[in-house]
């Protein structure tokens, strides 16, 4: 009964898990570049510097409203950093199961709203210059990667599953600040051949970000990218 | 080329355990002077740029050394589950108790570290644990440059650990890695890998009551794969 039980999961791990035919097998008359547009949606994670709330208890020196609510002053009390992506790609498959791909996306556009009415000082003080008065503003991202991709084609079907890993360059800009980083890019998906010369492509993204405790740390902030993709590629 | 693919593994099951270097990345958490705008006195009182020391460390985290140990699953010839665990050297935490916010609208009130971490020694020194465990789907694939030499990369779940005198935490995120395997024979292989598992931070006055360190490693391992020789 044992031995039966471990044939038969063999047997289907064998038949899900194996692809007959490789993507790269089906499709070998055609160029390893494939050239691409993708969207997403996705959230560039400001929320992760919201105020949050602290359930441990200060001591009475600390406990005045003006320190507990003074976090307010440097960081937003509200962020939407939820939404649409659009971007294009660039593939090169040097071999059947690796590949590496260069990226491109507008990422969403997040609304950030300070609380004005906690900068009882000069907003100045702060370093908020730039901050209009109802203290709103929308900040942009753009992304640009390479990545190593290592794919694996998936039971009877041409879909192959993916993970990759790469690097990418995250370039903020707003009323607050321009700025840059170099950041790591993780992600898996799937490719799956549309007809002989497209490709779809479904995949998760996470690009790491930059924060920095400083009193005005929203003039720092580099998001922490999370995005699901689709696309569709051409084979050059 | 359907015969290679759709082998299943001879050894499918491997223990492995490593080491090497880790990195208990603290920085979003370590207090910066901002260099925005000209630092604004307040009437020579103190520097305005002094009040993040106040929640923030002065330094905290670097490098130590790491320790891993896994077991891995390959299911397929180009697929695994893998669950790693590391453990990493402890690290040191440094507040500055000489830094202070003087309250505008109440001038006489000034609040330190104490203040907000009461459990702070007088030096405001300790040492922070970390460890972390995770559960991931590694993909790899032949290089073809170097027989038997496979790059991979992991992706999955990750809880990290942190342990010391402000917080006893386990935080649930994203772990991934890229690395060489290289197979020595049937039954061993070994590893030359990087992993990274996300932290996490939180905007209150007392951030450090929080926060989740991001860990990084390089390593390396030798496993053991189990099955008929």
């Amino acid at each position: 009964m044992m031995i039966g039980a471990r044939y038969f999961i063999r047997i289907v791990l064998t038949l899900s898990l194996c692809a007959p035919v490789s993507i790269y097998a089906a499709n070998k008359n055609n160029s390893p570049w494939h050239i691409g547009i993708l969207t997403g949606i996705g959230t560039t994670n400001w929320h992760g510097l919201v105020k949050s709330h602290s359930s441990y208890s200060f001591t009475p020196a600390s406990a005045d409203p003006h320190i507990r609510n003074g976090v307010l002053h440097s960081v937003p009390k509200s962020a939407d950093d939820t939404g649409v992506a659009v971007g294009a790609y660039l593939t090169w498959q040097p071999l059947p199961r690796i590949s590496f791909q260069a990226v491109y996306q507008h990422l969403p556009s997040a609304t950030i709203q300070m609380d004005m009415t906690k900068l009882n000082l000069p907003p100045s003080y702060y370093r908020h210059t730039r901050l209009p008065k109802d203290g709103r503003f929308v900040s942009q991202t753009e992304a640009f990667s390479l990545s190593l991709k290592i794919s694996q084609p998936i039971a009877h079907t041409s879909i192959s599953a993916f993970g990759q890993v790469g690097g990418a360059h995250l370039y903020r800009h707003d009323i607050m600040a321009k700025r840059g980083v170099l950041s790591a890019l993780f992600g898996v998906g799937f490719n799956m051949p549309l007809s002989s010369k497209l490709d779809g492509l479904v995949m998760f993204s996470y690009y790491t970000g930059d924060d920095r405790a400083t009193v005005d740390p929203v003039n720092y902030y580099i998001p922490y990218v999370y995005i699901v993709n689709v696309g569709v590629s051409y084979h050059l | 080329m359907m015969g290679t693919l759709c082998a299943m593994p001879a050894h499918p099951f491997s223990i492995g355990i490593g080491g090497g270097i880790g990195w208990v990345n603290w920085n979003a958490l370590v207090a910066q002077y901002s260099d925005t705008d000209p630092i604004i006195s307040d009437e020579h009182l103190y520097n305005p740029d002094d009040g993040i020391y106040v929640g923030s460390p002065a330094k905290a985290g670097g490098n130590t050394y790491a320790l891993t140990a896994h077991v891995a699953w390959q299911f397929s010839q180009h697929m695994s589950l893998q669950s790693d665990y590391f453990y990493l050297g402890d690290t040191a935490v440094q507040f500055d108790m000489n830094k202070m916010v003087i309250h505008l609208p109440i001038p006489q009130t000034k609040i330190t570290a104490k203040n907000i971490y009461p459990e702070l020694p007088a030096d405001g020194r300790f040492t922070t644990h970390n460890d972390a465990m995770d559960l991931t789907l590694k993909f790899n694939a032949p290089t073809t440059l170097i027989k038997h030499l496979d790059v991979f990369t992991d992706l999955g779940l990750g809880v990290v650990h942190r342990h010391d005198i402000l917080a006893h935490i386990y935080r649930i995120g994203g772990t991934f890695g890229l690395g060489l395997n290289y197979r020595i024979n049937p039954h061993w292989s070994t590893d030359c890998a990087f992993m990274y598992f996300t932290g996490y931070d939180r905007s209150v006055p007392d951030p450090a009551h929080y926060f989740t360190p991001f860990l990084d490693s390089i390593y390396v391992n030798l496993n053991y794969h189990f099955g008929p020789a």
